[in-house]
This record gives structure tokens, sequence and C-alpha cells, in this order.
């Protein structure tokens, strides 16, 4: 995917008519979505790649321009004078960067017809937050699942873990998915580009991408001209005393060589979170991050080397840290905790402390009209220790008494430092693909893929056992454009093998269990522009997920849900056959997007009570949850809309709506988002004083109470609906010639008490309070 | 051949050589061991003795796979009679390990952070501690119990951990629980 070139002609009235073109054929781009950053002026062009934008307000404006398999653009355009036309225009083409080497790399935007969501770089500095889930949540359809304010996953259209796929520098991030408090280790500050594609993905990605998957790329490094240049960011939270840094630095051409470099590095550490009523113990975590960058060669031939490390240790909340149900119900009748904590940076058990390392290295090499041959490498490795908080009771050993009283110290040592779950998990990808371009607006790639996964489990905890995986996967998909239209399809099948260990508590010998799954995943979509301003996108796919090995195997308490898990060794693959509709609309002053999205799921799998036989354990009666698959339906909506009042006032609304059946039982599925809608109001209000793009933006998200859950099944039923009031205010500014930017934002500003039904602690905590957030980001170097 | 193929594996291939090696020294093994030391809980033995000290019985609660896997292997049913007072004293064991722990030593030493609780769903049943920790506050572990009416039903004892001394008040539980076992119970 090459960026996309931009061709602007101006006119004497705040009129702005431009040209979208490819950057390389130069074939005008239909369908492409322009807007005025800030301002919620926006049109999509048209069959010749023209579009016309009135009433351009300022001297001077961005334009974003995106479009589905394209790198968004943002480029800053004057918006009067006559005379100087001519020379702005060759200077926006000197400026455009005809060809990045790793843009290439982009993993998710094989299918030009599904609907995705870009959020560049700048956005993504805008809305950072803690976790990288939390940074996604302004799209509609993408919530987040959270144990704490330091874990969060994200949910696409009602699905998580292991049926999403995010992929990281071009592979897919392999973690523990299986509990709620496993989020995706990876930085939110990592410079990059993210890709948000909702609707099944499988045959690019492979098993998983059921839902949609999350693409983060990093920023495109160029060995086209010479340059050093950085960025250094700052984020503050004074909900939880949250401080974070992040800077990278990069150069390129370095010794007028063939080569760009970046390094990359971030910090975080935040202390405990406050409700508005009490301060919740023990929430506190910090992280840091390190990552380099290398790509070595042109864009006929190179190769890109991507390393990161990142390290966190997070604090479990200690009134979620039960000993058995009654314990839970307990906390649930109460209704807050027992005791409000002090403010505290400390971090105690029980705790989580996870390392991702993850290295990827990319080829690419063209062919000359053949094609563009990529060859992917990955490897990474996730080593996750949980420590329980219960880990100070201890024997001494021995016959003599003071050896047992020295065995006794030893052991407890020895047993603070030891979690009581350590699971390493090393993954290595590889991947060959074959793109082409035909002539008649046909493109596409052939491809084949393996892997190979490696958990090792240590500790006293049996919900995961030793496992060894290989799959492999082969692929190919095709678009063709056609006047107004674009057709795609794709076909992929796979092959799974998994050989597990199998010991329980107290086993002296192991069991040896293989099992093998296989599946096709396929794809058909078609995007057709009705009108200029109107287009439409259909979509059906197949796509599937191995079960995971907890859904087989686990034989323990899991005490993030004070519940006994027992697994499934004969569950077989599960299915899903996914049809989306998107309807976009777009004229001057307005524009709404509309995504329809029905999935059915063929064996879905899930843990369902087995009321007839609780687990008796020492610690009290567990409600015993079994692994079954049954047939399920997921159906939902997701809605965006703006409408501009005037030049500098805009309205916008955007909301989901997700409803699950279980179709085996009749039942609602558990765990799905309440239905949400977020109402808002932009001011960009251009220069104020010296402050640039000066922008104010004010919503209320409203969440209705989740009426759709199974009595009984749960410990305490869903919390009620909220509304919260977000204020964000910011702009840019010019430091020693730098444009740096600058936001204030509040989350929930009155400051009210509520809780999400996707958090874990809804059963026992309200979710946090107040939260001034300040993000203050600088470039350096050449410009 | 064409010259690309010199130029890409003279990139590519030394790039992978080097990656592979840099990856030959990670291990896909766990440092941490494979069964920890931590100690769990498989049984709960009841002894009692009456007023003057006169063993009558013990009775015996095991899991002794532990938590999860075979079903408890052994609950036995208390049977005492209206009669007279009896002294108790709850023992806390680990058979998992070889030999056999008493963990009950270190709970009543780290008595501040550890409370029995003691409920039954007869009518009559009367339980009084008779131990203190540091902070002059129950533990629990030696109790006087006595019976007014016949019947059958349970005894249940429950152990709470502590996390904070300061949260012990000698009368709730904690919301971490220990321990927490069903004796049928049989007043004669």
């Amino acid at each position: 995917m090459l960026p996309i070139l931009l061709a602007l002609t101006f006119f004497a009235d705040p009129h702005l008519h431009g040209i979208v073109r490819d950057s390389v054929d130069g074939v005008a781009l239909q369908g492409a979505t322009v807007r005025v950053v800030g301002s919620r002026l926006g049109a999509i062009t048209d069959a010749a790649g023209e579009f016309h934008l009135h009433d351009v307000v300022g001297d001077s404006v961005t334009l974003e321009v995106s479009m589905i398999g394209y790198a968004v653009k943002r480029q800053r355009v004057p918006t009067e004078g006559s005379i100087v036309v001519t020379v702005l225009l060759s200077r926006s083409d000197v400026e455009t960067r005809p060809v990045d080497v790793t843009s290439a790399a982009s993993s998710v935007n094989a299918f030009p017809t599904q609907p995705t969501r870009v959020m560049s770089a700048e956005e993504i500095d805008a809305q950072r937050a803690a976790t990288l889930a939390a940074t996604l949540e302004r799209t509609p359809g993408v919530t987040s699942v959270t144990t704490g304010p330091g874990i969060a996953k994200p949910m696409i259209h009602g699905m998580t873990g292991t049926r999403l796929v995010m992929t990281n520098a071009g592979i897919a991030q392999e973690g523990q998915q299986w509990g709620q408090e496993h989020g995706p280790e990876i930085d939110p500050f990592v410079p990059a580009r993210i890709t948000i594609l909702k609707g099944p993905a499988g045959v690019r990605l492979g098993p998983n991408a059921m839902g949609g998957a999350i693409s983060i790329e990093p920023l495109p490094l160029s060995t086209q001209t010479a340059s050093l240049r950085g960025e250094a960011g700052m984020n503050i939270f004074t909900n939880n005393g949250q401080g974070a840094l992040g800077a990278w630095l990069e150069t390129s051409r370095p010794l007028d060589t063939d080569v760009a470099l970046r390094a990359q590095a971030s910090l975080r550490k935040a202390a405990t979170a406050r409700t508005p009523n009490y301060t919740l113990g023990n929430t506190g975590f910090d992280a840091w991050s390190a990552g380099a960058s290398m790509v070595v060669g042109n864009d006929t031939l190179g190769v890109t080397v991507h390393g990161t490390m990142f390290s966190t240790t997070l604090g479990i909340y200690d009134g979620a840290h039960m000993g058995n149900p009654t314990d839970l119900e307990r906390a649930i009748a109460r209704g807050a905790p027992e005791t409000s904590a002090p403010f505290s940076y400390d971090v105690d058990p029980p705790r989580q402390e996870v390392a991702h390392r993850l290295l990827s290295v990319q080829g690419h090499w063209q062919l000359g009209d053949v094609g563009r041959l990529k060859m992917t490498y990955g490897w990474q490795q996730n080593d996750r220790s949980e420590f329980d908080a219960h880990n100070t009771r201890i024997v001494g050993r021995g016959d003599d008494p003071v050896e047992r009283a020295r065995d006794s110290v030893a052991r407890l040592e020895r047993a603070l430092q030891t979690p009581a779950m350590n699971l390493l998990l090393t993954t290595y990808n590889g991947a060959v693909e074959m793109e082409q371009s035909w002539l008649g607006g046909m493109d596409g790639a052939v491809g084949v893929t393996g892997l190979r996964q490696v958990n090792d489990r240590a500790g006293s905890v049996y919900l995961v056992p030793d496992y060894e995986a290989y799959g492999v996967g082969l692929y190919a998909f095709e678009s063709w454009s056609v006047d107004r239209w674009i057709f795609s399809g794709g076909l992929r099948v796979d092959r799974r093998w998994l050989t597990a260990w199998l010991k329980g508590r107290g086993d002296t010998t192991t069991t040896v269990d293989e099992r093998e799954w296989g599946a096709i995943s396929a794809s058909m979509g078609m995007q057709w522009m009705i009108l200029d301003s109107w287009n439409v996108l259909v979509n059906a796919g197949l796509s599937w997920r191995p079960p995971q090995v907890n859904e087989l195997y686990a034989n323990d308490v899991h005490h993030g849900a004070a519940r006994y898990e027992v697994g499934d060794p004969e569950l077989d693959r599960e299915r899903a056959l996914g049809i989306d509709v998107t309807s976009r609309h777009a004229v001057r002053g307005f524009e709404a997007e509309a995504t329809l999205h029905l999935t059915h799921f063929d064996k879905y799998i899930q843990a369902v009570p087995d009321a007839e036989n609780p687990t008796v354990t020492v610690r009290g009666t567990f409600p015993t949850y079994q692994f079954v698959q049954t047939d399920a339906v997921i159906v939902g909506v997701d809605l965006s809309s703006t409408l501009d009042l005037s030049d500098i006032i805009s309205l916008y609304v955007n909301g989901s709506m997700v409803r699950g059946t279980d179709l085996g039982r009749n039942v609602p599925l558990f765990l799905m988002p309440a239905d949400r809608l977020r109402v808002g109001a932009h001011l960009h209000l251009h220069d104020v004083l010296d402050i640039h793009d000066v922008h104010v933006d004010l919503s209320l998200l409203g969440v209705r109470t989740q009426d759709r859950y199974v009595v009984d099944e749960d410990y305490a039923p869903p919390p009620p609906g909220y509304v919260i009031a977000d204020l964000s205010v910011g702009g840019r500014v010019s430091i020693a010639g730098r444009d740096a930017r600058l936001s204030i934002s509040i989350r929930n500003v009155l400051d009210r008490p509520y809780r999400d039904y996707l958090s874990q602690y809804r059963y026992f905590a309200d979710d946090p309070g107040r939260d001034i957030i300040l993000r203050f980001t600088i470039p350096f170097g050449d410009l | 051949m064409h010259a690309w193929h010199g130029r890409f594996f003279s990139r590519f291939i030394p790039v992978a050589v080097a990656v592979t090696l840099a990856l030959a020294g990670c291990s896909e093994t766990s440092t941490h061991p494979d069964d920890d030391d931590h100690d769990i809980v498989t049984t709960i033995r009841l002894d009692v003795t009456d007023t003057l000290g006169n063993a009558v019985r013990s009775w015996t609660w095991e899991d002794a796979d532990g938590p999860g896997g075979a079903a408890p292997n052994r609950i036995d049913t208390i049977v005492l009679s209206t009669n007279a007072p009896y002294l108790c004293s709850v023992h806390v064991l680990n058979v998992l390990a070889e030999p056999d722990e008493d963990l009950t030593p270190v709970i009543v030493s780290e008595g501040i952070h550890h409370q029995f609780f003691y409920a039954s769903t007869l009518t009559g049943i009367v339980v009084t501690y008779n131990d203190k920790d540091a902070n002059g506050r129950p533990i629990g572990q030696r109790i006087r119990l006595s019976a007014s009416e016949a019947g059958k039903g349970l005894f249940i004892i429950e152990l709470s951990h502590f996390d904070d001394a300061a949260n012990k008040n000698g009368v709730d539980p904690s919301d971490e629980t220990d321990v927490r076992v069903e004796f049928p119970l049989h007043i004669q």
C-alpha cells in the first residue's frame, strides 16, 4: 500500500478543490474520505478522485485523507491566496514521501471492502491512555474488558481474547489469552499506526480472527532522504498519580547508506486508583518498554527488523482477592471495600509480572511486473508470573528444631519470590507471501504461513498445561476495482497440531494428549459507490479457531472468577460465519456511518455452570463451570454521525448495540457489552493567540444496564446503567520552532460513581472517578 | 540467475542468521520450579477431649489430592452428646508433603493474621474461644464446645486470613477464606 498523492488546486473563494491519486500509477482514487482535521468538514472523492470542500475557514487547514487499503495521510494546506497556488502545489508534491519501505507491511488492509478504522499516530497521541485497549475505545463497536486501571482487553462486537487477532509489526501477538485478567502486552506509547478491522479476517490472519483484528504497525521508516528526527511525549493522569514518558529517535541514511534506524523507549508508573468514594488498594502498576527498528534497502529490495521488550508489574486490587464464593458474596453484599486504602505507589501481592519480547524480520523484493515477494519471521516470548497473596504460611522441614527454623525462613523467602503460576509462552512465526497487481484493477496475494508455539507451566496452579503446538496455513485473496465497484474474495486452509503434557496436582505421572484440527476460512465482499456521497460495503466471512488449552484441560479454581473450571479435551473447533453491511454517507456538513453485523457460531465454546456437581474443596464449595460447545449468534449495530452546526461547532453521536444468544439453551451469552451511546459537541476555533487548531470537545457517554443475562449464573446482576461526561481541550503551540501538541482531557468530569458490566471489579468496587489527563508531545530534529 | 538474488540474500540471510543466533540463547523453559514450595491444606482434624483432658476422639476432613481432582476422600461424622462440654482443638495439615506437615503451629504463631470461625445448622451448639493472639483477640484454634439439644446437622469450620492484622476485630470473618469445611454432626 503506498501513500496517497494529493494534488490540490485553489480558488479565490474559501473553497478547496482537490484530487486524490495513487502515488505510483497516478490513478485517481474514488471513495477516499477527506476531512478537515478538527472541523468535522468532510467529503468523499468522486469517480474522478476529486473532492470539494466549501466554507473552509482559516488561512490554512490540515486535511486527513483516508481510504481502505491506503495509509492515512495528513497534510497541511493553505486555504487562501491566489498568487502562490502553483508554488504550494509543487511543495506539497515534494513533501509527500512517495516511497515508504515498511508501509508495505500493512497486514490487515488486505480486504478493501471491510469496515476498518485507521488511527494515525497523532490520533493515538490524542487518545493515549494507560492501556492500548482504552486508547481504541472511541471507535464504535470497540469496548474493553477491564481488570482495574492497568489491565484491559479490547473487545470488538462482543468478541475478545482468542476471538480477535492483534498483530504487532506484522506478526500476531501471542500471550496468555484465557483469562479476563490477561491484557495484551503492548505498550500504548509505541510510535505506530493502528488499524482496527471489524468483522472476520481469518483469510489473511488465520485462526482466531473471528470478530476482527487490531494491527499495530510501527511508523514507516524511509531510506529515501537523509534525516534525523524524533518525538518526546509525556502523559500525566491525576486519578492514580500516573506519569508516563515516551520518546523515539530515528535517523535515515546515516553516513549516506541505504539504512534507517529508530530507537524507542517509554516508562510508566501509577499508584492506586481512586473511585469517587474510596481508593482501590493495591491497584498501582508500572511498565517500561524499549524497542528498535532498522530498515536496510529500498522499496525494491529491503529488510526491516523490529524488536521490542515490554515489561510490567501490575497490582491486583486487594479487595478482589477472594478465598471462596462465600467471601465474594460477602463483598457483594457490603457493596464497597471494607476499608479505603491509602494512596500508594507500592505493589504488593497479589500481583502480575509480565514481560513480552518480540522480534520480527520482514523482507520484501519487488520482482518487476511479476509481483512483490514478502517474507516474515517472528519470534516472541511471553513470560507471565502471577503472585498469590497466600504465600506466607510455611513450615520448616527437618528433624532438628534449629534446622527446621532455618528451613522455614529459607522456604518463606523462596515462596515470596516464587509465583503461584508462571507461564512461559514462546512462539515462532514464518510467512512467505507473493503480491501481484494486474491490469484492470486486480490486486491480490498468495501466501503460506507456519507457526510453532511452546508453553511451559510452573507453580501450583493447574489451569493450563505444558504444551507444544504447530500450525500451517495456505491462502490466496484477490480484489477487483471496476467503475463504482470493488469486489474481493479469499480462501484459506489451516491445520493445527497440539501436544499437551498433563499432570494434575499431586500426580506423579504425566500423560500426553495429542489433538489436531483443521478448517477452511473464506471471505467475499464488495464496495459499491452508489452516489458520490454514499457508499455501501457488504461482506461475508467464514472463520474458525481451535479450542484454547484451558478450554481443553483446565482443572482448578480460577481465582479471578471465583469458580472451578473443568476443561473438556474432546472439544471440537469453533466456526463462525460473519456477515456485515456498512453504509457510509457524507455530504457537506453531515456524515454518517452505520454497520450491521451478524455472526453465527457453530460450536461456540463457553463455560457454563454444572449446578449438579459443585466442587468441594478445603476452601469451601465452588460452582463448577464446564467448557461446552453450543450454537450461538451475535448480532449488533455500530453507528456514528457528525453534523456541522456552523463552521466552528459540530455535533457528533456514536454508539453500538450487541446481542448475543446461546441458541442451544436459548439464553443470552455471558459478558456481552451493554448498549452505549456517546453524544458530543466539538468546537474548533482554529487559531487563538499563538495556539493553532484549538479544539474543545465535550461529550456524554451513556451506557444502559445489561438486562440480558442469565439469573443465577453470575454472582450478582449486572450493574445499573450510567452516564459520564468527558471534556477535552487542546491545540498546537510553537515551541522553539517546533509544533508541539498539548491537550488536557477530563474523564468523568462530574466524578460520578459507576460500574461497567465489562469491569471484573464490578462485583465489589466502583470504576475510577474523575481523571484529569495532561498530554504533551514535541517533535525534534529535522522537520 | 538474476543479480537481485545475490543482493537479496546478501541482506536477508545475514540478518536471519544473526537473529537465529541471538535467539538460540533464549530458553523455552521456565526458570521457576514446576511444583512450588507453597503449602496447601489437605486435611482438617478436630481433636476433642472432655473438660478433664481425657481424650474423647478425633474427626477428620480430608481431600488428599488437594483442591480439585478427586472429591474429598474422608469426611467423618462428629458424634457428641449433650451431657458435658468439650475442649476441642483444630489442626490443619498437608498430607501432600512428604512427610505430612502440620501447619497449625504456624497459624497460631501468626495468630494476629488468622481466626477460626465455627457454625452449626443445629440449635443449642455453643462455641467459646479458648485462646488469644498477641493483640488479645481470639484465634480459635482451641475452643470450648457444648451442645444442649440432640439432632443431626452440620458443623462448619472456617479459617479466615487477615492480610492486615488491623482488620481483624475478633468477630467478623475476612474475605480471604483459607479453609471452609463442613462436617456432618450428630448430637446424641
